[in-house]
């Protein structure tokens, strides 16, 4: 990349916190957010646990009644972008058109058509009732008015909208690029869908002891959501109007394994490219990455694939890179997930401190690496590694560096 | 030739071979042909338990790579980006009949796999054995343009050699009501195979190239509509050497297809 990308601004909002310090401190503490779902009638789902919100913090940039007329989804974008906003003190730059917005998405008209169905509504059967995406509202609240660009590589999405961020930035397309996204996914359609898919943990009686990436007794994901929202700016940019970094976008790689719509593939040549081109837009030497943050969602197979490609990339060095997943705490955000974990990774480097893998009580033989297991470890970090893969086949990686 | 003309970007110049073209129609009712005619063209052959599931846009998106890469040999570092319109509407409507009689027993595994943004693009990948980046763009009416910006920022990037972009949609909305007298439904695809490439002003060009040019806010006012679907299929159909229209992008509206 031609410039320093430098996160200014970081708003978040999931399961385990609505602020980066409350973040920081369940992740950091090691504490699952997994639970029983008591949102809808679950009795019917194979799988009944998830990491879910209750309610979304109103927002101060509009009434209490205004707020709660929105969506769920909608009240995310809002905290998250507005908390991104405010972190970054960027708000009376946003008017002009120098501002885009890249964010990471799943499939918004279906959740909405479900809300909609739920509530005893017909939009899906009807045309001319279509709906707006979910960060409009947002958008508009907030007077963004340079480009748009939603992307879906499903599980990966937030990881493409942040290097398309950095990649704008450096084509000169804008000079502020709000990166990320949101996703409410514990909804009975989309919790009986998973389930039925056979993804889904089924450890109903023991919920925060169910993602488990990299165990030995892994039995599926666990559906979270949330989101998180950064705002980036060129390093000349942020120093010009005295901004405060919090951490550095450094490169990014992607691939497609073109193998199959859902399983991933055994043989992981494409997740390693991912990797190498993460590291090679970064400049980044084997040796200089100080921790991996995993994909691990937990199951059987795509865990091993992805340790596999580990120890492949970094050959005999795999040792000594920690290895850890926050899904063993937040679930499974989905389009959302790789935004939490690039959070997560800013936290990392903040505090110089891993966050662990819980519930890794008996590493899978096929899952040999350098865990960082169900304790935090304090380490000198410099640069680490997000890993997100995706439905469809995509591969995604992403390099940040320390402030 | 094609030219890009975007407003606000300031980086200087980048042309983009075109290597290929199509657009294609279809009625709702000839989908379940095509979905096994099609399958023996690919260089993977989809196996059945994919091909059935198979949303409808993302049949005419494979339909549309089909007709566009015919003379491209090897698509191995390419990517595809997908715009679709609102996919998967039909079956999300049979999905929520199905959960008012059986809960969630009722409801189908392949829904998220196959009816989301990403999957266009990703069963694209598949088929036609594609290891660049694949990702969905936009996906609500109005927002076709955004697939271009991810194409071009791709390109740019070089996260794939070259770039199928491919956008869907039905040319009117439908009534789910009474889904099965509706056989004159008018799916469409439009898709365009690019490569990023250099090339100096004034030397004759083989292939028909996407110029891009860069300037600052103001430089070019030109424009006479949004991208869509619809403006799309008004590109006339003699896709030849001396053939020559305009797109202009506004990358701070949207993209705005200027001179055809």
């Amino acid at each position: 990349m031609d410039d320093e990308i430098w996160i200014t601004g970081v708003g978040i909002g999931c399961p385990m916190g609505f602020s980066l310090a409350e973040f920081s401190k369940m992740l950091l503490e090691g504490k699952s957010a997994v639970r029983k779902v008591e949102l809808f009638d679950t009795s019917n789902h194979p799988s009944q646990i998830a990491a879910y919100i209750d309610e979304v913090p109103p927002s101060k940039k509009i009434s209490p009644e205004t707020f709660r007329s929105r969506s769920k989804a909608e009240q995310l974008y809002i905290h998250c972008l507005g908390q991104a906003i405010e972190d970054a003190d960027i708000e009376k730059e946003l008017g002009r058109k120098n501002s885009g917005l890249i964010l990471g998405t799943g499939s918004d008209w279906l959740l909405s058509w479900e809300e909609d169905f739920f509530l005893g509504g017909s939009n899906y059967k009807l045309p001319g009732r279509e709906i707006a995406p979910y960060f409009q509202y947002a958008k508009d609240l907030y007077q963004i008015e340079g480009p748009v660009l939603q992307v879906s590589t499903a599980c990966a999405s937030a990881n493409h909208s942040l290097v398309f961020g950095a990649n704008w930035l450096n084509m000169g397309i804008v000079d502020i690029c709000i990166v990320g996204a949101c996703s409410i996914n514990v909804t009975p359609i989309t919790l009986a869908s998973f389930g039925n898919l056979r993804a889904l943990s089924r450890r109903n009686d023991s919920p925060e002891k169910a993602s488990r990436p990299f165990d030995k007794d892994r039995d599926g994901f666990v559906l979270g959501e949330g989101g998180a929202i950064f705002i980036l700016e060129k390093a000349s940019h942020a120093k010009n109007r005295r901004a405060t970094c919090h951490a550095k976008i450094l490169g990014g790689g992607f691939s497609s394994d073109a193998f199959h719509p859902v399983i991933p593939n055994p043989n992981t040549l494409q997740i390693e490219i991912a990797i190498k081109n993460a590291l090679a837009t970064s400049q980044t030497n084997l040796d200089a990455v100080d921790y991996i943050n995993a994909h691990g969602t937990s199951t059987p197979v795509g865990d091993a694939g992805e340790a596999n490609a580990i120890r492949s990339v970094f050959s005999n060095q795999f040792r000594n890179i920690p290895v850890s997943s926050i899904k063993s705490m937040a679930g499974h955000a989905l389009a959302a997930s790789s935004a939490i974990e690039t959070a997560a990774c800013l936290i990392a480097l903040q505090n110089q401190a891993i966050p662990p893998t819980i519930n890794l009580e008996t590493i899978d033989p096929l899952c040999d690496l350098n865990h960082v297991a169900n304790t935090t470890i304090e380490k000198r970090l410099k640069r680490v590694l997000s890993n997100s893969f995706g439905f469809g086949g995509s591969n995604s990686c992403i390099v940040l560096g320390k402030a | 030739m094609f030219k890009l003309v975007s407003e606000g970007i300031s980086s200087g110049n980048t042309s983009y071979q075109i290597l290929g073209f199509s657009k294609f129609t279809a009625l709702n009712n000839e989908i379940p042909k095509l979905r096994s005619d099609l399958n023996p063209s690919f260089p993977s052959p989809l196996s059945s338990s994919v091909l059935k599931y198979l949303d409808d846009q993302t049949v005419i998106a494979l339909q549309c790579t089909h007709q566009a890469t015919k003379e491209i040999k090897n698509l191995a570092n390419w990517g595809v980006i997908v715009s679709p319109k609102h996919p998967g509407r039909k079956r999300v409507a049979g999905a929520f009949e199905k959960f008012k009689l059986e809960s969630a027993w009722g409801i189908s595994p392949h829904l998220v796999p196959y009816d989301s943004l990403h999957s266009p693009s990703g069963i694209v990948s598949l088929a036609y054995q594609m290891n660049g980046i694949n990702l969905g763009a936009g996906g609500f009416a109005g927002m076709e343009g955004q697939g271009l910006l991810a194409g071009l920022t791709s390109l740019e990037n070089n996260f794939a050699e070259g770039i199928i972009l491919i956008w869907t949609g039905y040319r009117e909305e439908f009534s789910m009501y009474h889904l099965e007298c509706q056989n004159n439904l008018i799916l469409e695809g439009y898709a365009l195979a690019i490569t990023r490439q250099k090339i100096a002003n004034g030397k004759k060009r083989t292939q028909p190239v996407l110029n891009i040019s860069w300037n600052k806010i103001g430089n070019n006012r030109s424009f006479i509509a949004p991208l869509s679907l619809e403006n799309l299929f008004k590109i006339p159909d003699d896709f030849k050497i001396d053939w020559s229209f305009q797109i202009a992008i506004n990358v701070f509206a949207d993209f705005i297809p200027a001179s055809i």
